[in-house]
């Protein structure tokens, strides 16, 4: 008599009707979408954000500034009231410290400037962003200046909110910001399932 | 001539860069102006 093991979750159908094969886990990442240009704006927006996804990752891939002096601050839905967004800075680096930005208009994601003519590698974690109750989001900035900078924070925490549909990446002065002179584009959206 | 500011369209994946309106461009002198009056409390006086 032979006997035939097949591990759990391998999509294989059994005799009594039951699935087998493998869980490889359920973390199925999406491409939603990209900003790619070539010419500097002080600010962009995803919009029209679709709501079939468990969290949201925008990976930054590449970002250079025209001219120095720009942090970057972050909106959700072009929220732009005041008291509204908590932030806790992890910092390293020349001068690090670490601080809280609490109660604020934007989040704020960086600490000093973005310095012309260097990239800034950037990842924001959206967790609960179809949530109704205050929005969670988690993020890192590599080389803003001499600085390294990682966080997390929330936005109207202890509020019913309304599902993210919009994120806002906000350079805090005129200059030219978020373009991509390299082959990558300067953003990527992803939803992951 | 106002900022430009660019906006990604994740439902048809257009992506249009365009001048700041007058209610984009409000909030962003705003938003310059707390960036600024922060950054000369931190620059030490001559």
């Amino acid at each position: 008599m032979g006997i035939a093991v097949f591990p759990p979750s391998s999509g294989i159908s059994l005799a009594d009707g039951n699935t087998a094969g493998w869980n490889l886990g359920t973390d199925q990442w999406e491409q939603i979408s990209e900003y790619k240009t070539t010419s500097g704006a002080t600010s962009f927006d995803f919009t029209s954000i679709p709501q079939t996804y468990r969290k949201l990752v925008l990976v930054g891939m590449a970002m250079e500034v025209q001219t120095a002096g720009t942090a970057i601050f972050m909106r959700i839905n072009s929220d732009s009231t005041a008291s509204t967004y908590n932030v806790m800075q992890l910092r390293s680096g020349s001068g690090s410290d670490n601080a809280s930005y609490l109660s604020q208009n934007a989040a704020r994601l960086t600490w000093g400037d973005v310095a012309a003519g260097q990239a800034c590698n950037y990842v924001i974690e959206f967790p609960n962003y179809t949530s109704t109750s205050s929005k969670y989001f988690n993020f890192l900035f590599g080389n803003v200046g001499t600085q390294y900078v990682s966080g997390f924070g929330n936005y109207r925490t202890g509020s019913t909110t309304n599902a993210i549909t919009t994120i806002s990446i906000i350079g805090q002065t005129s200059n030219g910001l978020f373009f991509s002179s390299n082959p990558g584009p300067a953003a990527v959206l992803y939803g992951v399932k | 001539m106002k900022p430009q500011k660019a906006f990604v369209d994740c439902s048809t994946g257009e992506t249009v860069i365009r001048e700041m309106n007058d209610a984009e461009y409000a909030q962003h002198l705003i938003d310059v102006a707390a960036w600024e009056a922060e950054q000369a409390e931190q620059t030490p006086a001559e």
